[in-house]
């Protein structure tokens, strides 16, 4: 027998003789389970995505529970010691109650990028000075005009042969624990903690170091975070209803250092001057640290026939006062008033005192004033508020980033810039519904009606209305039918020349589903179901002259050419079925076909006359198909079962061009000529094939043991037409690092030997 | 009667806010058993036990059943179970009485059983819920006899077996290749929704869409110097949580997506240079060396998060515009 089966047995053999130990009023043990796994090398990160798979043997599953009149506790441990380990469970004793959750989740976002930066320390990503040098004195020697892909695929090319490896990943670690003090209080009272620590790489990030060369590099972003948060909640219950009460306190601590990414092109730091120039690194921000306190209370009401009158209010204050970096990291560049740009006595506060408030209360009735008949009204209202101690931006780097831009404030931008704005939101909602039973229908109204307020967008008010109707139908145990048709409208009312954006923009959004469940003979289930949703988004205006940014005055709109998102569309159909032939055999079989669908317009004019017009309809069509079965070879001792799901997504960008628009002129590169008609599409886009297929046979060999064993294979696929290339530099100068995220073919098999005692 | 203060069941979330109610709650389900014998105790008389019901259904007794807090109730089977005294008498006595199923009630009718108990916490609003008003019963998602799950007494191993019984398509999009780990059993549906909700949007757990992802995303909380307004109000403006074919779950692939918005005005939107991208995959000059690049700038890569990275919002100085 080898040793790590002699340890195991070991470890069963102790459990045993603690459950032996018990005192004869407790009931105590346990289940242990050890796997022996096989499975082959596979690059792709996607395999071990979110999962660890071990390679030899492992503890997959472990439980201990003991229940007694002094101590309870419950303890669940999956895959034990592995970086998606798992704890949870729960202890009582001393009239106190605790539960705990540990959890441990990877994320692996690629495997082996190649970058030419070596990562110094976290975040910071340099190149040789020496190197940086020799490729700034090569940009500034060569003319503009020869400044294409080929010279600097191959001035760069030693540089691409001694790549430094990447692994693109991440762990989360969250531990959760409540106390809950009112086991024997005539009410409730429970203290929680969260401890959220995030560490290794959020995933790949990086930008535009710009000098001569105006480029975008890749690199991967460092991670190391950890959240805090306490709450407490109190909660009494009476016998017509109940209150409650909470507040929670979250801390959000970045220690990781901002994205330092050196110039490859600009080994020093200089101001612009005729082209050249620039910082010979640069700084990108991360996230600020940043709390959040929310107290909510609320209460419930209960009266004769299920009437119910319910309330809450929640006020939470999120704020942020992090110190600001310098505008930039390059020494050569003085603002306005003659400061070096990247001192921090350059800025004119040295922290944002950003504050966001937000509120929220809401009011619910419901009812069943007779037998059958339900009513049912809410209010609710949201409220952002924005706090934040804003100044007037008078000058910063934030385009180009090279240069000390002035900055002029306008009506619309009266910090200076436009992101810079007071953004506050509000919206209210009131929603009634009824629903009537006529014995086996049951059919459904609901009306709804809201407004939406907003400062510093385009679309400062708008209303939401809408209706719904719903029915129900159950015909015994055989049939079951359910459809619903939602039909909701939304108006933007404010300032704006091409169309407010999808996100405020007016639309109609109507959303079909229906549900048809039938049971024909005993152990056979079938379910249809269908659902739609289409939003429209209408008032589109159609293109005008326009001259900086502003209509020319007198200019008429150009016939059909409105612009932005127009269409989303969302439908799915299903089709499932369970068959259980007998008590031991128990299969199941369904297919779900999507097809999502946007349609973006975009046109531009040359003077007061259409030049192009632009459609990029994109879609995915997908097909997901899944089966399994489940055999009972000896009921509640041998079981076998089988498991298969594969789902495939074509994706398509569809482009349409107006033939006479400036993109068909004779002479630029790389157009489709006059006359062949339409853009060309891109086909393969996000187009992704996962296939699954598993089988497991678990056999009861004596009282409490169970040996299993099991087989899985996977293949994933993906296509993607414009990340296709395996160049680290696709197009000038835009460098990637290209790590391995991407197709994988592999199989799995185990065994395994669980105990429960 | 008495019933003892059995405080639900409900299942382990790992979101602060409904942590503090699943904690309470499973915290309530696990050392209920103490409560109520400790109330027991105190009554000296038991007018109804499982065992008086398990000659005859022992299947019903079953071993989750028998470690819930459900049988150590004050009354039972009898706590739910209407006439069960009657129904015993009846069989003894060879004559046709009442059936104590629960499993002909009316949907309405079988939840405010459970109600009567667990109308609170996290329950406390789902009179008048969507699933309530689409006469989905406490007993559709539940199992008091035969519970698989680790928590909550569900019919299914899982949450979202459970809810993807009836949500098909969140099932299929839960395959995406850019998905939350879900099907990895790192997160389930409850983590971000609580299916007893009647009063928030999405029956989600927090007050807003934005709030809620805050809670694990909590680097985008902010507030930041410069905000990008939609991120502020709604994530789902710009992403796909339960699933995506795109890359960071977003709805559509960039810079399409960006392009629901930003297809006018100054900069590269413009003058022009983001509008060869229409053309797809040109082909090479003549004589271009292999690997010439076919792709323009504004697709490939990350698109437009190629520069503008802090797309969430930036608390640079120089951020205006989410390049720094």
């Amino acid at each position: 027998m080898k040793m790590s089966a002699l340890v195991a047995m070991g470890l069963l053999m102790a459990a045993a003789t603690a459950a032996a130990q018990s005192a004869p009023a407790t009931t105590s043990g346990g289940q242990i389970t050890v796997r022996t796994l096989g499975t082959g090398t596979v690059g792709s990160s996607k395999f071990t995505e979110y999962r660890e798979v071990p390679t030899g043997v492992s503890i997959p599953f472990v439980n201990l529970f003991s229940k007694g009149k002094d101590v309870d506790f419950n303890l669940y441990g999956y895959n034990v010691q592995q970086t998606d380990q798992r704890y949870l469970g729960s202890l009582k004793a001393l009239g106190l109650g605790i539960t705990f959750d540990y959890n441990q989740i990877p994320h692996d976002m690629g495997n082996g990028g190649r970058s030419i930066f070596a990562e110094t320390s976290p975040g910071v990503w340099t190149l040789p000075s020496t190197l940086r040098q020799s490729l700034q004195t090569a940009v500034a020697s060569q003319a503009s005009a020869g400044r294409t892909y080929n010279f600097y695929s191959t001035l760069l090319a030693p540089t691409f042969a001694s790549t430094n490896n990447v692994d693109v990943s991440g762990v989360r670690k969250t531990s959760n624990v409540a106390l809950n003090l009112g086991t024997h209080l005539p009410f409730d009272v429970t203290l929680s903690y969260r401890n959220d620590f995030k560490e290794g790489y959020r995933g790949l990030g990086g930008g535009n170091v710009r000098g001569a060369v105006n480029p975008s590099y890749e690199v991967a972003v460092p991670l190391d975070e950890m959240t805090h948060d306490i709450g407490l909640r109190t909660a009494r219950s009476f016998k017509s209803g109940n209150v409650y009460a909470t507040f929670n306190r979250n801390l959000y601590v970045n220690q990781a250092g901002p994205l330092m990414i050196d110039n490859p092109f600009q080994a020093f730091d200089a101001a612009v001057v005729s082209g050249l120039g620039g910082p010979a690194a640069d700084r990108f921000s991360n996230a600020p640290d940043n709390e959040a306190s929310t107290g909510t209370a609320g209460f419930l009401l209960k009266f004769k026939r299920q009437t119910r009158v319910s309330g809450s209010l929640a006020l939470s204050s999120r704020t942020q006062d992090a110190q600001f970096y310098p505008y930039t990291a390059n020494s050569a560049v003085l603002t306005t008033a003659g400061v070096p740009a990247f001192s921090l006595a350059a800025l004119p506060q040295q922290s944002y005192g950003g504050k966001v408030n937000t509120t929220m209360y809401n009011l619910s009735f419901s009812s069943r004033p007779i037998e059958g008949l339900d009513i049912r009204a809410q209010y609710r209202v949201y409220d952002l508020t924005d706090k934040s101690d804003k100044w007037v931006i008078t000058g910063d780097m934030s385009v180009p980033h090279r240069n000390w831009n002035t900055v002029t404030p306008t009506a619309d931008s009266p910090f200076g810039r436009a992101t810079a704005n007071v953004y506050d939101t509000k919206s209210s909602r009131f929603t009634a519904s009824a629903t009537y039973d006529i014995r086996a229908l049951t059919l459904e109204g609901q009306v709804r009606s809201g407004t939406l307020e907003r400062t510093s967008r385009e679309a400062t008010t708008g209303k939401e209305s809408g209706m719904a109707l719903t029915a129900l139908f159950k015909a015994s145990t055989w049939l079951g039918v359910r459809g619903t048709y939602d039909l909701g409208k939304r108006t933007a009312e404010g300032h704006t020349v091409y169309g407010f954006q999808a996100d405020e923009a007016a639309f109609e959004n109507t959303r079909t589903g229906i549900d048809i469940e039938l049971t024909p003979a005993s152990g056979l289930e079938l379910s249809l179901a269908y659902f739609r949703r289409d939003v429209q988004y209408v008032d589109r205006p159609d293109r005008v002259q326009t001259s900086g940014g502003v209509p020319v005055a007198g200019a008429a709109p150009i016939p059909n050419t409105p612009s932005g998102l127009l269409e989303a569309k969302y439908d799915s159909y299903t089709g499932e079925v369970s068959y259980s032939p007998t008590a031991r055999i128990a299969l199941g079989a369904y297919y779900t076909y999507e097809k999502d669908a946007t349609d973006n317009r975009w046109s531009t004019t040359s003077g007061a006359n259409l030049n192009n017009r632009l459609q990029y309809a994109a879609s995915n069509e997908t097909g997901t198909f899944g089966a399994n079965g489940v055999f009972q070879l000896v009921p509640d001792k041998h079981t076998f079962t089988v498991n298969a799901v594969r789902q495939k997504v074509d994706g398509l960008l569809d482009i349409t061009a107006r033939e006479a628009g400036s993109f068909y002129t004779p002479g630029r590169t790389g157009l489709i000529p006059a006359g062949q008609g339409g853009a060309a599409d891109i086909t393969d886009w996000d187009d992704t094939e996962m296939t699954t297929v598993s089988a497991r046979l678990d056999v009861a060999m004596m009282k409490g043991w169970t040996l299993s064993t099991g087989y899985q294979f996977e293949k994933y696929d993906f296509k993607d037409a414009m990340n296709s290339s395996s160049l680290l530099m696709p197009a000038h100068v835009y460098i990637f690092l290209k790590p391995n995220d991407g197709a994988y073919e592999n199989a799995v098999a185990f065994a395994q030997l669980s105990f429960k005692f | 009667m008495t019933f003892p203060l059995v405080r639900g069941s409900g299942v382990l979330p790992v979101r602060p806010m409904s942590w503090l109610v699943g904690g309470m709650l499973v915290a309530a389900v696990a050392f209920a058993p103490a409560v109520a014998s400790g109330q027991v105790a105190k009554s000296q008389t038991s007018a109804w036990s499982a065992a008086d019901c398990q000659d005859c259904h022992d299947k019903a007794v079953s071993p989750a059943y028998a470690k819930s807090a459900h049988a150590k109730t004050d009354q039972s089977c009898a706590s739910c179970h209407k006439n069960v005294a009657e129904h015993l008498k009846a069989q003894q006595d060879g004559k046709e009485g009442p059936v104590p199923t629960l499993k002909n009630m009316k949907a309405n009718d079988l939840s405010q059983t459970c109600l009567s108990c667990h109308e609170k916490a996290n329950q406390a609003t789902f009179v008048g819920s969507k699933h309530a008003r689409r006469n989905v019963s406490c007993t559709s998602c539940h199992s008091i006899h035969s519970p698989k799950s680790l928590t909550g007494q569900l019919k299914t191993k899982t949450d979202a077996e459970t809810c993807f019984s009836c949500h098909k398509a969140e099932r299929a999009k839960s395959l995406r290749t850019s998905h939350h780990p879900v099907r990895e059993g790192k997160m389930g549906c409850v983590s971000c929704h609580n299916p007893h909700e009647g009063t928030r949007p999405k029956m989600i757990k927090a007050e807003s869409v934005s709030e809620l992802c805050y809670q694990c995303h909590t680097e985008k909380r902010g507030p930041f110097l410069f905000e990008h307004a939609p991120v502020r109000e709604d994530c789902v403006a710009c992403h796909d949580v339960h699933g995506s074919n795109h890359p960071r779950m977003v709805t559509q692939k960039q810079p399409t997506l960006c392009w629901s918005c930003h297809l006018s005005g100054s900069g590269h939107f413009g003058s022009g240079d983001n509008y060869s991208t229409e053309k797809g995959v040109p082909a090479a000059p003549a004589g271009a060396p292999k690997g010439y690049p076919t792709v323009n700038s504004r697709f490939i890569g990350r698109a437009c998060t190629k520069c503008h990275l802090n797309i969430h919002g930036s608390n640079s100085p120089s951020g205006a515009f989410f390049v720094r």
